[in-house]
């Protein structure tokens, strides 16, 4: 079976090889990234002395390469299709709380918000890019990964720090950490002209989500691809509530109520390449949303809440890129407008009964960056990014709020045997307008970055990188509900050293890699009461200290696959000595979680599995057997097989996921789903 | 119960050494901790009065069950002590003897403060802005059955107070639809038998607490409109319902041998404590110095003051306990936002 599957992967590999061959010569960037993939297909692909990873790294060098988990000198973790499919992940967040060092915040069901952040940094340091360009929000600089599905995706990456491309956009470079969602590009074999997709999945709870991707190839030079997809779920799933923080005494049996949500989502794009290594893609998002908020769940009240959300997302992004000899050129445009209403019919403490807040954001970003390689040993690289971001709110005060956003950064490449360091020195810059305030905020901030790999030999690679970074106060945190101040950036220090090794023994490929980091948080917002406790201000006063460790292991024996995650955060806060939360772990920070996945392929059907285990946890600043959380482990168990027809395949999945129903909080008050079940089918010809 | 005490208290070693609950809870007060919103850690702490010796969470440990979502006040009536759980829509009865509580479910009222004179409870709740008088006897059967009803205007009720055969209530602040707040300045005085509504008073802006000094005096505080508008107090008379200004800002206060006991919470300047005559509202200050007090509460019996502090609502506040003359006694970790205590 593996040598089949080989033997596919070195086939399509070296179609792909051949039809971009001629471009790969002319036009990759730096030669010396040629070189060590070339020495990668090598000593991995000749050899067979390697991973799936490396394989699918080989055969991706004409289009969609995904980022080296191994040779970068920043912890970089990748999910490709496969995996995505594999493990039946429907939303961004699925598929990222598998992944080291990151910690969900989930407010259950399908429709509760999913935010992620990294190694103790808060969410807002993380940043999300489709594509490379980076999805924002001035208004909580958060984004809910529960929108974001997965069906048209080639690869999600995760990147401590810093990526490692020669073309990214600045704000990509000012993150304190990038999740990418890369879309696919449509792959035609042979004569194809057409590709089609249509899904069908259902699970508990009356969700259901149809989907279907149309990937045309116009010409030589255009392809365009067309995914739509809709997903609903009436979330009223039953859950235990536990009336005592021991979870040991009463108990009752309850359901989520007001928790229904759909979504519609559209992806139009269009991949026109103008010559060899200048290409154009376009990409249009839509997504239309309804979602009931069934709030926290309160002891004993028969209240059943009466919030929801309606948003919209629509943008449009367009990326050129040309490469020619040394030199490698990206620019990019997006035009994206933001829509948001919550709305709760049943506020008490509002006259009409009726409260509601609408905040539309438009934002106009441009983004220029560029690499030349100078040498052998030495490549130069520098992006400039800006943007503007516009929120009108119906609020009555400092409704109207323009955001100039400038960014700039110049980075340095050299490497030399096996030796290879980059640096770069970025300069933010970000200036508010708001309609009723004379001053206008403004924060100019420089910071550097420096990383360095030494590779041992083909195994082993030792990586060191720091980071500075800092993060911008956002809308809500300057103006909304609080006293307007003067805020600084948040400020955020990284240091990470590794180490990464990938090898052969008897039949068992393996790679893996362990990282120990040290993350330093200043001039941390935090909201205090300031003149009455009905008057909070934000403002510069935390700071926190997160040592920690990132383990990742892969193995693959054979049809038999396996990984396994470990992380160690020692998040704490070093505010204020005379305080009780001095020295505690910061809250929903787990001190010890890990993840293993594992996946058999049989002609009959393919079995997977997947675990998560989450430690203790606290819900507030200040850790006490009552404001903990329970540790939990999350098992889903999945079985696919993929049926041959007379015109296309079809492709069946059975997931049984929370399959041990245990009751579980990520976040207080608000019940995770027990056990409950997914099927999927696949239609693709 | 001594068998189901001593399960919880073999659950409760599991968890950590923990003392084991008293057996009789005299000697004792009790701490509301008023707990964050949609975290259901609302919470009674039991603290010996001599030696501020306290345990957390004993509601739960008493009754197997947490208090609920946000508890706002509780008042100790006669054998019981009622507590009003906001969020959870709920009234809880506890028996001071035993330690059980019996929860009387409110509908979607909202309760707020609460106050008790003559057999009856009289109970502000946010929902309809109403305040709704129940018999304590008829709360037995665990039925919450309104005897009386008295509304209010637009604004939320606030605080309760029962004097001189009335019931004084704050009308207090709103919110329109897009979330700003408006502020009213009235205290509405009620019948306490049929809650017909007798008169509105002028007091200040965004009035809160509403204590009974005595039977011929209330008083009120404000909050302002955190702006322009100042905080303050005012006293009124029961029977003229005329109002007096105390000139004197107040965050927290509760009454004693009729006096205001009451601090004003600073957020620039330390904080001060004070007592007003309510007859002739002269004023004297007390020399306590605590940055971030929360509430305070005086013990009947001799006198001593209880300031409890916020923890910076982060964290878990302290019950500190002072001598009547200001000096301190003890201290205690509470738990999260101690909000008044309770006396038997």
């Amino acid at each position: 079976m593996s040598i089949v599957l080989y033997c596919i992967v070195s086939f399509i590999a070296n179609c792909r090889l051949r039809t971009g061959g001629q471009m790969l010569l002319q036009s990759l960037p730096s030669r010396a990234f040629f070189i060590v993939i070339l020495l990668g297909i090598n000593l991995y692909a000749s050899a067979q002395d390697t991973t799936r990873r490396e394989q699918l790294e080989a055969v991706t060098v004409s289009s969609q390469r995904t980022p080296s988990t191994l040779r970068t000198a920043t912890p970089t973790q990748v999910i490709e299709a496969e995996q995505i499919a594999n493990e039946g992940a429907l939303q961004l967040s699925d598929a990222v709380k598998h992944m080291a060092g990151v910690t969900l915040k989930d407010y259950g069901g399908i429709g509760g918000i999913k935010t992620v952040s990294s190694r103790g940094l808060g969410s807002q340091f993380s940043t999300l890019t489709i594509d490379g360009v980076a999805v924002d929000d001035a208004q909580n600089g958060q984004v809910d990964l529960g929108r974001y599905l997965l069906g048209n995706t080639a690869y999600i990456s995760l990147s401590q720090g810093q990526q490692e491309e020669p073309l990214l956009s600045a704000k990509a470079y000012a993150a304190g950490s990038v999740l990418n969602v890369e879309s696919r590009e449509p792959q035609f074999f042979m004569a194809e002209r057409t590709n089609l997709k249509v899904g069908m999945d259902m699970g508990s709870f009356n969700m259901l989500s149809p989907s279907l991707l149309w990937e045309q190839k116009w010409s030589r030079r255009l392809k365009s691809s067309l995914w739509v997809n809709y997903l609903k779920s009436d979330g009223d799933y039953p859950f235990t509530l536990y009336y005592t923080t021991s979870q040991r005494d009463s108990t009752s049996r309850e359901r989520r109520q007001h928790s229904a949500m759909h979504m519609f989502t559209t992806d139009a794009n269009l991949f026109y390449t103008i010559a060899t290594g200048n290409t154009l893609t376009t990409k249009v998002h839509y997504m239309r949303g309804q979602h009931q908020l069934p709030g926290p769940v309160q002891y004993y009240t028969q209240k059943v809440s009466a919030e929801s959300t309606e948003e919209e997302v629509a943008f449009a992004q367009t990326k050129w890129r040309m490469e020619k000899g040394g030199w490698k050129m990206q620019l990019l445009g997006k035009l994206q407008h933001t829509y948001d209403l919550w709305q709760d019919s049943a506020a008490t403490t509002s006259v009409t009964g009726y409260a509601c807040n609408i905040y539309r954001q438009d934002e106009a970003y441009l983004s220029g960056s560029g690499a030349w390689t100078m040498s052998k040993h030495w490549e130069l690289r520098t992006a400039v990014d800006g943007s503007l971001s516009h929120l009108i709110s119906n609020l009555a005060q400092r409704n109207d709020v323009l955001r100039r956003n400038l960014t700039a950064v110049g980075a340095v490449r050299y490497n030399i045997g096996n030796f290879e360091a980059n640096a770069h020195l970025l300069y933010i810059d970000i200036a508010d307008r708001v309609a009723d305030l004379d001053t206008m905020p403004r924060y100019a901030r420089l910071s550097p970055y420096a990383s360095a790999i030494w590779k041992m030999n083909t195994h082993t690679t030792l990586r060191y990188f720091y980071k500075e970074t800092y993060r911008a106060p956002n809308f809500s945190e300057l103006y909304f509900f609080t006293m307007p101040r003067d805020l600084r950036p948040e400020h955020a220090r990284q240091h990470n050293i590794g180490l990464t090794h990938c090898n052969q023994l008897s039949t068992v490929n393996y790679q893996l890699t362990v990282d120990g980091y040290y993350n330093h948080v200043t001039d941390k917002i935090i909201a205090v009461p300031t003149q009455s406790m009905f008057l909070w201000s934000m403002q510069n006063v935390g700071i926190v200290d997160i040592l920690g460790i990132d383990l990742t292991t892969n193995f693959q024996i054979s049809t038999f696959s396996f990984q396994l995650n470990y992380s160690y955060q020692h998040a704490v806060d070093h505010t204020n000595q005379e305080s009780r939360t001095y020295g505690h772990q910061i809250a929903y920070t787990p001190r010890h979680s890990g993840g293993a996945t594992m996946r058999w392929e049989h002609p009959w059907v393919n079995l997977g599995a997947s675990a998560m285990v989450i430690g203790e946890r606290y819900y507030r600043m200040q850790n006490t057997d009552l404001t903990r959380l329970p540790a939990y482990c999350d098992l889903s168990l999945s079985a696919d097989r993929t049926f041959d027809l007379r015109l296309g395949t079809v492709r069946f999945q059975l997931q049984v996921l929370n399959l041990l129903d245990i009751q579980y909080e990520v976040v207080r008050s608000y019940p995770m789903m027990g056990r409950n079940y997914r099927f999927s089918i696949m239609y693709e010809f | 119960m001594m068998f189901a005490t001593a399960m919880l208290t073999v659950f409760v070693a599991c968890e950590k050494e923990k003392e084991k609950p008293a057996a009789s809870i005299e000697g004792y007060a009790m701490v509301l901790d008023e707990g964050s919103w949609g975290s259901n850690n609302a919470s009674i702490s039991l603290i010996e009065n001599q030696s501020g010796k306290i345990e957390n969470d004993w509601f739960a440990t008493m009754n197997g069950r947490g208090l609920g979502d946000v508890a706002q006040d509780m008042v100790v009536y006669g054998s019981k002590a009622y507590v009003t759980v906001t969020f959870s829509n709920t009234l809880e009865v506890i028996d001071l003897k035993s330690g059980k509580s019996n929860m009387l479910p409110m509908g979607n009222r909202n309760p707020r403060y609460i106050a008790a004179s003559n057999g009856s409870l009289y109970i502000s709740c946010y929902t309809n802005r109403e305040v709704v008088r129940v018999d304590t006897a008829d709360l037995i059967d665990g039925n919450f059955t309104v005897k009386a009803t008295g509304t209010l205007g637009t604004y939320q009720p606030e605080g309760v107070a029962v004097a001189n055969g009335k019931v004084f209530v704050a009308s207090s602040w709103i919110s329109d639809e897009n979330q700003t707040y408006l502020y009213d300045d009235k205290v509405y005085v009620f019948d306490a038998i049929t809650m017909q509504q007798i008169e509105s008073v002028t007091v200040g802006t965004n009035p809160q607490q509403v204590i009974a000094i005595d039977d011929n005096h209330v008083a009120v505080n404000y909050s302002g409109n955190y702006g322009d508008i100042p905080a303050g107090c005012a006293v009124i008379n029961t029977a003229s319902l005329n109002v007096s200004q105390t000139q004197q800002a107040v965050t927290g206060m509760a009454a004693h041998n009729g006096m205001i006991y009451g601090f004003n919470r600073s957020y620039s300047a330390p904080s001060t404590f004070f007592r007003i005559n309510a007859t002739d509202l002269s004023k004297t200050s007390i020399n306590i110095s605590i940055s971030n007090p929360y509430s305070i509460s005086i013990d009947p019996t001799n006198g001593d003051i209880y300031v409890t502090t916020d923890g910076n609502y982060v964290a878990n506040g302290d019950v500190l306990c002072f001598s009547n003359n200001g000096t301190q006694r003890w201290s205690a970790e509470a738990e999260m936002l101690p909000k008044k205590v309770g006396f038997f």
